[in-house]
């Protein structure tokens, strides 16, 4: 076989998987669409204040992992406590911090230590203490003190320990909206299908004016790299999970703001302490658990802006982020690999896995094999330069018609970034993406398979400027 | 243009032609939807002026009508209606207005701006809107109707009392709570779909707030066919204290039905009825977990702490949830925490 044919048969494989996933986006669009636009037809009208009075609403404990968080804790928790809906408590976990986070939850919250129960459901690190306050104005709090576990084994202690049946698991230092866990809760309200767990979505909060721990205002990032990340959040979660949603395929609940049913949770293991990707990972694995028990059941998703997060604004962060992120993916997809193209799982199994394995998973893989075929076409001087340029315009185009698109879902529902030169920084930041970030973000991934192979599997530290600073 | 139109189509390779293609077709929707996107900024920005603007207008017309003794208003209402409430948007925003009027006023000012509604012929709009094939058309309308208490279409609306489409039939089971002066929810005897846990919110909610008459029996519910509605009327027998139909739910903790078993016993919690301890103490060992956490709260609440020593040696130690329960209710039970290893 010569070089003209292997080159041949190789640009035929990159051109269908070109292909396939352009097919694949453009059909996630036009499902995100659908799913918007009943979204918004459906609560256009009505108010939700019969809500707000009902004793039948199910009772939601909010879960906060924290740890080294003595800067914004106090803040971040009372922001919390104010949140509109009738019954809820909130679940601290100091998750062994080094610094004097504990110490000021106990100052600030009338904290004495309570009794607990041993041998809980979910194996965790040892629990040194739980406190309740003594203030009844602060009756709906708790504080698990444990040894330092990381993430999931916090949330394990959390759901041991706290008593309603839908748990809510949150970032401690992300901003909800007041009314986010009364939005985040309605598909457990609507469907006549038990409900396992329900989405939000998760917005930048960079650059926003905060006061008392709510966003009072919300500005586009300064920087570019914060504002790429909004135009890849405006993908993700507008276009991507709001598909998923309504074919009910999605398998994956953001870990900064999520609701689950306890006992669904609990039955069907609590996070995973041995994976990075503990948030997709939870939820794949309490999908496969109600399949295979044979119990019917959704999952749903809540498109209004209810959470809001400080997005890495340094490269080196946001590396470790994205490297994460794919080992997180390829640890869930090596745990649950009976699941993929098996019809027994439906949909999870012949198209949602099968979606994540090779347009989430390979796509930095096989971009990095194009890389490597180009150079290998300039080494044997088969490159027709004419055929590179317009295949390269082609990607280039694509790739913004669909960030584009995801603005355009944006302006159609909620419109978060109001002034106009918004929208054309908008715009910029969509023509600049594909050239300066995503070369980058390919690059974390790959690294990221990389660092699993090579056995290096460490959460990262991840440090953020923290958002009680963006008051002026 | 017809240049490139002759280089793009007079291309011999198919794969360098159909990426220019797609190239050109790529382009084309990008500033197509970088249009679609100023557009929509700048109609929102336009239609949020003019909707202000008629909201003004409309706000200013009806609060004159209503408190404004005039004899000649008649000719003015019909003047308006043909210069200003020409359209859809324009006749939405009225309908708008009105149900503000209404909602914020009472007795003879409310008549009169409902008689608004009559007046501008906006009557018609909602009779096409329910007879329009959108859902979201036909639940809008709904909810109006109910909001203005027009009850002149109900016969419109009864069908949707059973329609496929959720947000549809919750406004309609809303419309005929309002509608009703006596029986407010004998409309549950037509429906045969099973209602969620948001419309039962919603039906209490105006069972509590919005329904006038007498509070009736809801007993009679206990026996309807869907699951759904036993358990709603087990829980609105809890809310209205309606202690009378203790017997009538006492039953229900020996059903098939897990739920029904449940929420049986939630609802006799709530009426403090002591007389299904026995049984519920006898049952515990060969319950199901969910049930036994209600019988833990049940026994913690209305029996004694030998009934709640008695059954804890019937919780598996793999029950978490429930070993967490029978822990935390020993301890209000009793001043010294039970030992539970």
């Amino acid at each position: 076989m010569n070089i003209d044919k292997i080159a041949d048969i190789a640009s035929w494989l990159f051109l269908a998987y070109g292909l396939i996933i352009s097919i694949g986006y453009m059909t996630t669009a036009f499902f995100s669409f659908l799913e918007i636009r009943d979204y918004k037809r459906k609560y256009n009208f009505q108010d939700e204040f019969p809500l707000l009075q009902s004793s039948n609403l199910p009772k939601i404990s909010i879960l906060a992992p924290a740890y080294n968080e003595a800067n914004n804790v106090v803040n971040n928790l009372k922001s919390l406590l104010t949140l509109n809906y009738p019954v809820y408590d909130i679940i601290i976990i100091n998750d062994g911090s080094k610094d004097d986070t504990l110490l000021k939850l106990i100052e600030n919250f009338d904290l004495e230590p309570t009794a607990f129960l041993g041998n809980p459901a979910l194996e965790t690190k040892k629990v040194r203490g739980i406190y309740n306050s003594k203030n009844l104005a602060f009756k709906n709090l708790k504080v698990i003190d444990k040894i330092n576990g990381g993430k999931a084994d916090s949330l394990n202690a959390g759901i041991n320990y706290c008593d309603n049946e839908l748990i809510c698991c949150i970032d401690v230092d992300c901003i909800l909206e007041t009314d986010a866990l009364l939005k985040l809760v309605k598909p457990f309200l609507h469907n006549k299908e038990k409900v396992i767990a329900s989405g939000g979505v998760i917005r930048v909060a960079n650059s926003c004016k905060v006061e008392d721990g709510r966003i009072v205002e919300v500005k586009l990032p300064d920087s570019f790299l914060a504002r790429a990340q909004v135009v890849e959040y405006f993908r993700a979660f507008l276009m991507g999970r709001m598909a998923w949603s309504r074919l009910d395929g999605l398998l994956l609940i953001s870990g900064a703001f999520g609701i689950f049913d306890k006992k669904t949770a609990i039955e069907a293991g609590g996070y995973n302490t041995k994976t990075v990707g503990e948030d997709m990972e939870l939820l794949v694995r309490m999908r496969r658990f109600m399949r295979e028990k044979k119990i019917k059941y959704t999952v749903g998703f809540v498109p209004d802006p209810l959470c809001w997060t400080e997005v890495p604004d340094k490269w080196r962060i946001l590396h470790r982020q994205r490297n994460r992120w794919t080992r997180g993916t390829v640890e869930t997809l090596w745990i649950h690999r009976k699941m993929l193209f098996n019809p027994k799982y439906k949909i999870l199994g012949l198209l949602s896995m099968p979606y994540w394995l090779f347009f989430e998973w390979m796509a930095p893989i096989i971009e990095l094999i194009g890389i490597i075929y180009f150079i290998f076409l300039i080494v044997f001087d088969a490159v027709d330069y004419r055929v590179l340029g317009i295949f390269l315009v082609v990607v280039y185009t694509f790739a913004i018609l669909f960030s584009v698109t995801a603005l355009f879902f944006e302006e159609y529902s909620f419109q978060q970034y109001k002034k106009p030169k918004y929208i054309l920084k908008l715009i910029t930041t969509v023509l600049l993406e594909p050239l300066l970030y995503h070369p980058f973000i390919m690059w974390a991934s790959i690294k990221g398979n990389i660092d699993i192979i090579t056995g290096r599997n460490q959460w990262g530290e991840m440090s953020k400027k923290g958002l009680s600073q963006n008051t002026d | 243009m017809p240049e490139l139109y002759d280089y793009i189509f007079n291309e011999k390779n198919w794969v360098l032609r159909f990426n220019m293609i797609c190239s050109v077709v790529f382009l084309l929707m990008i500033l197509f939807t970088v249009v679609l996107i100023l557009r929509s900024r700048i109609y929102k920005i336009i239609e949020e002026k003019k909707t202000a603007r008629y909201q003004e207008l409309l706000n200013d017309f009806v609060g004159t009508y209503i408190f404004e003794e005039d004899e000649d208003f008649k000719a003015r209402i019909d003047s308006f209606r043909l210069n200003y409430l020409k359209g859809n948007f324009e006749q939405e925003i009225a309908i708008k207005i009105i149900l503000n009027f209404a909602e914020n006023l009472k007795g003879e000012s409310r008549e009169k701006a409902i008689s608004l509604f009559y007046e501008w012929k906006l009557l018609e709009k909602l009779r096409a809107e329910l007879n329009s094939s959108k859902w979201h058309r036909k639940a809008k309308a709904i909810h109006t109707c109910c909001s203005l208490q027009i009850w002149e279409l109900s016969h419109l609306i009864e069908p949707f009392l059973n329609s496929s489409k959720t947000e549809v039939r919750q406004q309609a089971l809303l419309y005929f709570i309002h509608r009703s002066p006596e029986d407010p929810l004998n409309f549950l005897d037509k429906i045969e779909f099973d209602i969620t846990l948001w419309e039962q919110i919603f039906i209490q909610y105006e069972l509590q707030n919005n329904y006038k008459g007498d509070i009736p029996d809801f007993s009679p519910y206990l026996k309807h066919t869907l699951n759904s509605v036993k358990i709603f009327a087990m829980k609105i027998i809890a809310e209205f204290n309606q202690f009378e139909n203790s017997p009538n739910i006492l039953p229900f903790i020996e059903d098939e039905n897990e739920n029904l078993r449940q929420y049986a016993i939630e609802c006799l919690i709530e009426l403090q009825e002591p007389a299904a301890l026995g049984l519920l103490k006898g049952n515990f060992a060969l319950e199901t977990s969910s049930v036994q956490y209600t019988i833990i709260e049940y026994i913690s609440k209305l029996g004694s702490s030998e009934d709640f020593e008695d059954i804890q040696k019937f919780i598996s130690q793999c029950d978490w949830i429930n070993r967490l329960k029978y822990y935390k209710n020993s301890k209000i039970l009793t001043p010294e925490i039970i030992s539970f290893s």
